[in-house]
């Protein structure tokens, strides 16, 4: 009897994980290169509990109504987070005059230095060390492109001290100050971004390198003097809240459906 | 549910920075030589349930993984050193610099060397060119008595116009950083220099992309107050969404416990 309470169980806690997601997208609605996650869900059907029983022509038990509409456990789907997945549509260009920000317009990410390997973002708002190296607000150093992939990052820094006048970054990403070019922005962008995960500081990681190498920016500008907003949609999170929230209540309705149920069936069938 | 009372509540932390933020810089619409902040976020770690390639049986692996944030924190928050606009003054000197340098001042107390980019200068009773709070410029420099009038050049000799012709009377200097927004603003127009700023390189106006000086003007405060309202509403309605979750939350806890009563 208390079977039918884990379906609603199963739908709360779901609920519950939507509800986790969103509350990060909106906490992160002014973060500059941040991209929003999304949750999917998947049917999770428990073992079919009874076969089909075609060949027998002679009911052996009287006829009930679930012999002839086989419920195959279907009766309890229970549902469970299939995966999150993260959406790289791109965000809105915000104006910032800085000359170190960069806006990445199209797929294409930055290659980062970080002491836990290469990593990849899409916040451009760069910064100057003290000794002239270019780097990311975490202050992690932004790597130039480099012919080759296997290079030690340490060679692809980018360094602009000893150098005077203006910094003037063009849409392939080549870094000039006043005319002499001084690197080329390592720009990349992945084939597969299902491998491309999240690592927090505004980071991406490729999780697998060796089928999904990061290939050389074709379909990116880079835009000096500009950051790339958040991508999330307020409108769209508000309401998807709204909705996990309602259908977390009615989660909740079923179980306490159940919980008096289960209580009659305590109480009420002693009495009689 | 307790995860996203903390995220939504670490949005509301980071709004706050930002609304904060934006009201000291409304508040110094005015102040000459003030240059706006602004707030940059990044995200929070991420808690990885599963990883995409996860083996799921014999022959399949999961396409997708299941990673969930845990918020969001106030990245930087760092000075805009764009060049604000020009204020004539006529007053000879107020000093404005025409480029990214700053003027090295020493603070009256302590003698420490910091560095301003409001050169609204005056005399002290010696005759010492210093700001109104007593601080002096470095190297200082005194006016003498006898002086009708003073030219500052662009380049920052300083020149005192006597009865016996011009005489000069000093050379001011400009401060370079490598990377500016790593100065700690410490008030009163003030910067002190950091590790992350990088040593000063003091050098004579004019030279090597510090700026030239402007004598009888003021830079007036960088602060666009359009952009700073528009920036105020993204925080503000931010800061209402992540109440709204939180809201949600907080119904959502309350109907489970309510569940069994």
């Amino acid at each position: 009897m208390s079977k039918p309470l884990w379906p609603a169980v199963s739908g709360a806690v779901a609920r519950d994980f939507e509800v986790e997601v969103i509350s990060n997208n909106l906490a992160n609605v002014n973060t500059n290169g941040f991209k929003k996650d999304g949750v999917d869900f998947k049917e999770y059907l428990s073992k079919k509990e009874k076969m089909d029983d075609l060949t027998a022509d002679i009911p052996r038990s009287p006829v009930k109504d679930k012999d002839l509409y086989p419920l195959d456990g279907r009766d309890q789907s229970f549902v469970v987070v299939n995966g999150t997945h993260t959406s790289f549509k791109t965000g809105g260009l915000k104006v910032t005059d800085n000359p170190l920000d960069l806006a990445l317009n199209g797929p294409g990410f930055l290659e980062v230095s970080t002491p836990n390997g290469v990593r990849y973002t899409k916040s451009g708002a760069l910064k100057l060390g003290p000794d002239g190296r270019l780097m990311t607000t975490e202050g992690h150093p932004v790597l130039a492109k480099s012919a080759d992939e296997g290079a030690d990052p340490a060679s692809r820094y980018i360094n602009i001290s000893g150098r005077e006048g203006q910094l003037h970054i063009n849409d392939r990403g080549e870094l000039y100050m006043n005319d002499d070019l001084v690197a080329t922005l390592g720009v990349v962008e992945f084939g597969d971004m299902k491998n491309i995960r999240k690592t927090g500081g505004l980071y991406f990681e490729n999780k697998d390198p060796k089928a999904n190498p990061p290939q050389a920016a074709i379909a990116t500008n880079v835009k000096q003097g500009m950051l790339e907003t958040s991508n999330v949609n307020p409108v769209e999170e508000i309401s998807n809240l709204i909705r996990a929230n309602r259908m977390f209540e009615q989660d909740l309705k079923s179980m306490k459906t159940v919980n008096e149920m289960l209580q009659k069936e305590a109480n009420e069938i002693g009495k009689m | 549910m307790i995860k996203a009372l903390t995220t939504s509540a670490t949005g509301l932390e980071a709004q706050q920075a930002n609304i904060d933020r934006i009201a000291n810089d409304l508040a110094n619409v005015n102040t000459d030589g003030y240059k706006r902040e602004t707030t940059e976020f990044a995200d929070l770690m991420y808690e990885n349930i599963k990883d995409p390639g996860a083996r799921q049986g014999a022959n399949t692996v999961s396409p997708t993984g299941i990673q969930k944030g845990l918020g969001v924190k106030v990245g930087s928050a760092h000075k805009i050193f764009e060049q604000g606009s020009v204020k004539m003054t006529s007053n000879p000197y107020d000093l404005m610099i025409e480029g990214k340098g700053f003027i090295p001042v020493s603070l009256p107390n302590t003698g420490e060397i910091v560095f301003t980019r409001a050169g609204n200068f005056k005399l002290d009773s010696q005759g010492r060119i210093s700001l109104s709070n007593g601080a002096l410029l470095e190297p200082a420099i005194t006016i003498p008595s006898e002086a009708n009038g003073v030219v500052i050049t662009n380049n920052g000799e300083v020149k005192a116009l006597t009865s016996q012709g011009e005489q000069v009377v000093g050379q001011i200097q400009l401060a370079n950083f490598i990377n500016p927004q790593g100065l700690q603003a410490i008030g009163n127009n003030f910067y002190k220099s950091t590790a992350a700023s990088g040593q000063a390189q003091t050098l004579v106006p004019g030279e090597g992309g510090t700026g030239t000086i402007l004598q009888g003007a003021l830079e007036s405060s960088n602060v666009n107050v359009a952009n700073s309202m528009i920036e105020m509403i993204g925080a503000q309605r931010a800061y209402e969404m992540n109440t709204r979750v939180m809201g949600v939350a907080d119904k959502m806890l309350e109907a489970t416990s309510n569940i069994v009563r």
